[in-house]
């Protein structure tokens, strides 16, 4: 409220300051001072006092990257600009990106139904079975002095009716400072780690429904790049790690590479559609350095496509109905480097399709809920790896 | 009040229908014929009908109908979402008339005109044909040849226009200028409109609007959600799956899903 009326004032101040080519607007929209500078730099877009006066108002709202932007037109305009030569050294070089600090927190739980959780071909009795999980993410965003900084915390666990209680638990983090490329985006420089947990009890080596217990752990460097917006193209994500392998029968540890770069097309269809794309590729190089080899020199690519499609609003008890329409795919190579196998190479070649509904703010809540089906298939050059499945899932998503 | 607007309008359905059958007149051209709904609501949004000209409260999901004015309070806004998925954006202390709704199998004979009377308002067009849109302002009148443009309105009658997308025709005193994405216009009472400027940054009134609406939808401000995860399969984290497969974190990597996965010991029989 201060910073609100704060602005206010200045932007009065800065109304009574205007020469007379901008003073028609003095009583423009009460609360927005900024709106009779903004007629007037549409009447005197090259008028360096108006856009001034307007760099000014945005300064004061703080709306700072706006702001140094208008003055770097001014210098453009007249290069020797005392005014806002002193507003940019004001502003610095990392205020800039300054913005009010934020934490974002998400959480998501709900279950799905599949029919083969065993995952495995035909030759093997398939088994149904459900499961339940819950994630909390937490995305933070806040100015240290010249430094931006961004970080992200998640904790997921899920519990199921096939295996042992709690199958997964995993928890990751990452923080690390934004930097401003001006006209060709930004780039975000991060480390961060991640340790997962499978299973709780050991092996069952009767052939029960037994799951091995392991620990999967990772330092990471991230980059992430994002291109100057509107574009299809969000970001551009590189993460280069250093994971360990550990459980009862083997370790394993090793570098591996991830990149991915989402893209989003808005209004694709007439019927307002939106898809979203996400290439993708990984590349582990994890392996054993003692006693036989194991499986290792793992990389994939993938592709992600979603698109969300508005039906209805008001129905189903939500504020807006999507319909949701996915494909997924990716290629797996392995190469396990064991020179004993008469074939190392295992490749699988997986497909999954979608569909399902979104519907937004359901019951008033706030709650956005998915309800989706799909289809799973694997189709591998080893025998014993292909499968189809069928999942049926609904998820609760609440952001606060 | 809102129970009362739905009630009521079935009550209106009910006899648009019977007005329509006895008298032989397309229901478009009754008074209160429902257009849309309030998408979104942020604080003080009111709705006044033509036919009572009483304002009553405007609250998520409640109809709009044609000839209804839109008026909203300080630090209020809301989004309106037309029949033909048109989606109209309406700032603090603004005043929007929905002046003609008519949807028509034949697109040719179907009609969307509105009139921003003050304040700041953001326009997306809907599934007709971009010539069926006309908006309207004290001083100018804008045809649609794009998808995405906001207005605003002073006291002074003062109107500009900004294209984000597509483009638009901008009409005052017998002139017209073409304004394309990424530049904007002004209009003064009694002159034509300005020579179309490379846009600068909205006023505060568009920004709080945005803000306002994208926060109201369960969203974050734009510019604060950059993201981080790598290995992100965005799409596919939404969707969990036993034994783990795709139900991972965006930083785990998916040598994880093929290690459950390949292991002969999971879920033998």
């Amino acid at each position: 409220m201060v910073h609100r009326l704060s602005a206010c004032l200045a932007g009065a101040a800065i109304s009574m300051l205007l020469s007379p080519a901008v003073s028609f607007g003095q009583s423009a929209v009460p609360g927005d001072n900024s709106l009779p500078l903004f007629e007037s730099l549409l009447s005197n877009a090259n008028d360096i006092q108006a856009n001034l006066a307007y760099a000014q108002s945005l300064q004061a709202a703080g709306r700072n990257d706006e702001a140094r932007q208008i003055y770097r037109k001014v210098l453009g305009l007249d290069p020797n600009n005392a005014t806002a030569t002193a507003a940019l050294a004001t502003l610095g070089p990392g205020s800039q990106l300054a913005q009010p600090s934020q934490t974002d927190f998400t959480l998501r739980w709900g279950g799905a139904f599949e029919t083969n959780v065993p995952r495995r071909p035909p030759t093997f009795s398939n088994n149904s079975g459900w499961v339940g999980f819950g994630e909390l993410t937490v995305n933070d965003i806040r100015q240290l002095g010249d430094v931006l900084l961004q970080s992200n915390f998640d904790v997921y666990s899920n519990a199921n009716t096939h295996f042992p209680s709690v199958e997964i638990t995993y928890a990751v983090a990452d923080t690390g400072p934004i930097f401003d490329l001006g006209a060709n985006g930004k780039l975000r420089v991060a480390i961060g780690g991640e340790y997962l947990l499978q299973g709780s009890m050991v092996v069952q080596p009767d052939g029960g429904h037994g799951t091995r217990k392991f620990t999967y752990d990772a330092l990471d460097a991230i980059f992430n790049y994002f291109p100057p917006q509107p574009m299809p193209l969000q970001s551009v994500n590189v993460l280069v790690g250093y994971n360990n392998f550990t459980h009862d029968q083997e370790f394993r540890s090793g570098v591996m590479l991830r990149t991915t770069a989402p893209m989003v097309f808005q209004e694709l269809t007439p019927w307002h559609t939106l898809l979203i794309a996400t290439p993708g590729f990984i590349y582990n190089g994890a392996q054993q350095s003692f006693g036989a080899p194991r499986p290792a020199h793992y990389s994939e690519i993938n592709m992600d496509l979603l698109s969300l499609t508005p039906l209805a609003t008001r129905q189903l008890g939500s504020d807006t109905v999507f319909g949701k329409l996915g494909f997924f795919a990716d290629a797996q190579f392995y190469d396990s480097r064991d020179p004993t196998q008469s074939s190392s190479n295992r490749q699988d070649q997986r497909i999954i399709p979608l569909a399902g509904i979104r519907l937004v703010n359901f019951m008033g809540t706030g709650v956005q809920v998915d309800l989706d089906y799909r289809y799973d298939k694997n189709f591998s050059n080893d025998p014993s790896e292909r499968f189809e499945d069928h999942i049926i899932s609904l998820i609760g998503t609440l952001r606060f | 009040m809102a129970g009362w607007r739905l009630v009521r309008n079935r009550y209106i359905g009910a006899a648009v229908v019977a007005v329509s059958v006895l008298a032989g007149v397309a229901t478009a051209a009754l008074a209160d014929t429902q257009i849309g709904a309030a998408q979104l609501v942020v604080n003080q949004v009111t709705g006044t009908l033509a036919s009572t000209r009483e304002a009553a409260p405007l609250r998520a999901g409640i109809d709009v109908f044609q000839n209804e004015t839109i008026s909203t309070g300080k630090t209020s806004a809301s989004r309106v979402l037309f029949q033909d998925k048109t989606e109209l954006s309406v700032g603090p202390l603004s005043e929007v008339v929905l002046d003609q709704f008519v949807f028509d199998p034949d697109p040719s004979r179907s009609r969307v005109a509105l009139s921003i009377a003050k304040g700041v308002a953001r326009f997306s067009s809907g599934l007709l044909p971009k010539s069926d849109y006309e908006l309207r302002t004290p001083t100018a009148t804008i045809g649609i040849r794009g998808t995405l443009l906001t207005i605003t309105v002073s006291p002074t009658r003062v109107s500009t226009i900004s294209v984000q997308s597509g483009s638009a025709y901008v009409t005052a005193q017998r002139v017209t200028v073409t304004v394309e994405a990424g530049y904007s216009t002004l209009v003064r009472p009694g002159f034509p409109p300005t020579v179309p400027v490379p846009s600068p940054p909205l006023p505060d009134s568009a920004t709080e609007m945005l803000t306002l609406l994208e926060v109201a939808a369960g969203g974050t401000p734009t510019g604060t959600r950059l993201g981080t995860q790598v290995g992100n399969r965005a799409s596919a984290v939404e969707m969990p799956q036993l034994n783990g497969n795709l139900m991972m974190s965006p930083n785990i990597d998916p040598q994880k899903q093929s290690e459950i996965r390949g292991h002969k010991y999971i879920g033998d029989p």
